[in-house]
């Protein structure tokens, strides 16, 4: 507390019934159904991938708040959700390394120099998959096609399937039906091929207020206009809007990813122009960008711009409800008289007499 | 017109995607001095834009009489020091016969503003990628644009770090070296590759 | 042996920080750019240190000579000139080490003429204190120097190509860290490191070398 009584602390700001505990494990029911759903499309070998990405996240967290010289709070479950989003963001025949050294620079880079939960500046799985994704891009982005048992341990011999983001990168259309996208029969990342189910579990990330809607629903509008209007693919527009917000990590990033409390704007209308410009943003990305999928790179530089546009509307708010945004002095005349400084008693260090108090 | 575009694309490269303090990390002490006094920012960033803009100028001309040569990697360092020499001399003449105020202003940073591993940078760059002379001058505008825009940014950065329990080990200068890499990292998205040494 | 009084202690003390404690990359933040981009092998490592021995420890050797004859405002050039003639031997004894040592550097060796230490260490410390100690102080500036760049190298080298020196070791590699933004991390990790272990062992606090002197030209 400092000397006026206020508690100075970073988000996650929790004022209401839940807690650090209750919102992380919000999420992490939410991502419960997608593992599930990965669990039937390529065999144990997801919720295996999903378990080490979680039990890595977690002992390194541990094991930093340690280092910095406190006491590791068991019940913080920030750093399982990061190792439960990461596997996600990856295809399902990615070796076992992968996973971990994601983990261990999510954690080790992001996390812990900043001081751990809640001081995070960048979102930690963004990072921690943006590296990967830099060192091993031919593992990273090779998916296998659904509905194969996956080896569980050793050599992952898969067929591989080419995904509709690849397809719409090298300027061809997706050669599955927009149907096969929705449900989630398509080559992908583990957790984001499945639309209903994301759907789904934004729905419910909703309704119990872990994530708001502004963002999302700004992100979704702006990057379907830019669908719109730039299609990638030859034919039609409204199913390239289909194409390109069902294809790649986009979906799965906005329910999951963008809403992140920390990394995210405070106030509402600066989450609207946040989520505008990351759709805005993702998809020059996906223009103009060398990965098929360059999602997690436009949220990692997002995240560096985000404190602006608080300020930006913290100072146009302010002018707005203040009547106007013209300066003080601005018509001459008697509108605006200048105003006499008023003089404030000096306090005086003398004791106060008698007659003085309480008078 | 193409003349133009050149000028502005290679401006734009230099300031977004090749920048100098997170691609090339060059300039990183004065980064941590202007982080602490800020209020010399603008006057050392105009002196930065001139030397390197005019630099560039005058050297231009002088590298195909190096390039010939067997030393030209060592030589051609020398040429551009030997120029900068002339920059700060040249510098410190004019404004002391003819702005004399600006010449107390600028007194005490010309020879660090100067002498600069980020000014050396902007000379060496262009030579190496065979640059013409409106991508060279484009290059060395947008290099010391992109220098204020990365003090800046870290210096936004800084103030939010502020505000976090930073571990006591990771406190000043380790702290933000890791921003730094952070950052560089966001905008390695936007290159995507490698860039030449 | 000689008795040494304390103001010769304490100058020792200063210049033998420099290699740990005040070391000039880590603490001091001065020359991190080259070895952050440099620093990718340890083949590179060792070139920039010897480059940066070359062209560091004569400056400072030379620098109380310069300030006695040429006026303030030009020493900066005597400086400037003495780094840059040193470049020519810096460029012989590095060659030997790897045939496409100057490919892999690019424009980093070259620019180790004007590191900080040169163009403000010099003259704002250098040119009070004796040869002896500039001697010293060049030593120790360079040894820090060596090892914060192998220190990063090797590592850089080790998970990043799987090579040590040119010689395979490891199968599996991450090679994105032979990129600037994990050198940044692994410098900001290692100065860290060196943090710690000052707070560990109750040593003195870094004081910056301007501390108030850089407002004098």
């Amino acid at each position: 507390m400092n000397e006026h009584g206020l508690i100075l602390q970073n988000a996650p700001h929790v004022r209401t019934s839940e807690s650090l505990f209750t919102v992380m494990g919000d999420m992490i029911v939410a991502m419960a159904p997608l593992y599930v759903i990965a669990w039937f499309y390529y065999g144990p070998r997801a919720l295996l991938l999903g378990l080490t990405g979680a039990a890595t996240a977690w002992v390194l967290d541990m094991l930093s708040v340690l280092a910095c010289g406190r006491r590791p709070d068991l019940r913080d479950l920030s750093a399982v959700v990061t190792g439960l989003l990461i596997p996600l963001l990856m295809p399902a025949s990615i070796p076992y390394y992968v996973v971990v050294t994601a983990c261990i620079v999510a954690i080790l880079a992001v996390k812990f120099p900043f001081g751990g939960t809640g001081n995070n500046l960048f979102n930690p799985a963004a990072v921690g998959f943006a590296f990967t994704a830099i060192c091993w891009p031919e593992l990273v982005f090779s998916y296998p096609a659904p509905m194969q048992e996956l080896a569980v341990a050793g050599e992952v011999a898969a067929k591989t399937a080419v995904s509709p983001a690849h397809n719409l990168m090298l300027g061809a259309i997706p050669s599955l039906d927009l149907f096969d996208m929705i449900l989630g029969n398509a080559a992908g990342p583990m957790g984001a091929t499945n639309i209903l189910v994301i759907l789904a579990c934004g729905l419910y990330l909703l309704v119990r207020r872990t994530i708001g809607w502004r963002a999302p629903l700004s992100f979704l509008l702006v990057s379907g206009l830019m669908a719109m209007m730039w299609p990638r693919s030859p034919f039609g527009t409204f199913s390239s809007v289909g194409w390109e917000l069902c294809s790649g990590m986009l979906l799965f990033g906005v329910v999951f990813m963008i809403t992140e409390p920390v990394t995210s704007p405070k106030r509402g209308f600066a989450k609207v122009l946040y989520g505008a410009t990351s759709g805005a943003v993702v998809m020059l990305f996906r223009y103009f960008g060398g990965f098929e999928d360059g999602f997690v790179f436009a949220l990692i530089l997002m995240n560096v711009f985000a404190p602006l546009f608080d300020r930006v509307c913290e100072n146009v708010l302010h002018k707005i409800r203040h009547g106007t945004l013209l300066p003080k002095n601005f018509a001459p005349g008697a509108e605006n008289p200048p105003k006499e400084k008023k003089k404030l008693p000096k306090p005086s260090l003398k004791k106060k007499t008698e007659t003085e108090v309480g008078a | 017109m193409t003349i133009l575009l050149s000028f502005f694309g290679a401006a734009l490269t230099a300031l977004f995607l090749e920048n100098i303090v997170f691609a090339r990390a060059l300039g990183t002490s004065w980064l941590l001095y202007m982080l602490k006094h800020p209020k010399e920012l603008v006057r050392y960033s105009v002196l930065l834009t001139i030397i390197t803009v005019v630099a560039s100028l005058i050297v231009y001309p002088l590298r195909d009489f190096i390039t010939g040569t067997g030393y030209a990697y060592v030589l051609m360092p020398i040429l551009f020091i030997v120029c900068m020499s002339a920059m700060y001399a040249l510098i410190y003449f004019v404004t002391k016969r003819f702005w004399p105020e600006v010449f107390e202003n600028i007194r005490k940073r010309l020879a660090s503003a100067t002498f600069n591993c980020a000014i050396l940078g902007s000379l060496l760059i262009p030579y190496n990628e065979g640059m013409d002379l409106a991508r060279t001058l484009g290059y060395s505008l947008g290099m010391s644009v992109g220098f204020v825009f990365a003090v800046v940014l870290i210096g936004a950065g800084m103030e939010r770090i502020a505000l976090c329990r930073v571990p006591k080990a990771f406190r000043g200068l380790p702290v933000l070296l890791i921003y730094l890499g952070l950052l560089s990292l966001a905008f390695y998205g936007l290159i995507g590759h490698q860039l030449p040494t | 042996m000689k008795k040494m009084n304390a103001a010769t202690v304490s100058l020792m003390n200063d210049s033998f920080r420099k290699i740990l404690f005040s070391n000039p990359v880590l603490v001091g933040g001065m020359v991190v750019g080259e070895i952050i981009i440099g620093a990718t092998s340890l083949q590179n490592a060792i070139a920039l240190s010897i480059t940066f021995a070359i062209v560091t420890i004569p400056v400072l050797l030379l620098a109380p000579l310069i300030a006695y004859f040429v006026p303030k405002t030009w020493r900066i050039l005597c400086y400037a000139l003495v780094s840059m003639s040193m470049l020519f031997t810096a460029q012989a004894a590095v060659a030997p080490i790897s045939p496409t040592i100057f490919d892999s550097l690019g424009i980093y060796l070259p620019l180790l003429a004007l590191n900080t230490v040169v163009v403000a260490y010099s003259r704002l410390i250098s040119e009070e204190k004796g040869v002896v100690f500039n001697l010293l102080d060049g030593i120790c500036f360079s040894l820090g120097f060596l090892i914060v760049a192998v220190l990063i190298g090797g590592i850089r080298e080790l998970f990043g190509s799987g090579t040590l020196w040119g010689y395979e070791i490891l199968q599996r590699k991450a090679s994105a860290l032979k990129l600037p933004f994990s050198g940044f991390l692994i410098a900001g990790f290692l100065a860290a490191a060196v943090e710690g272990l000052r707070i560990v062992f109750h040593a003195k606090p870094y004081e910056h070398f301007s501390g108030g002197k850089e407002d004098q030209k």
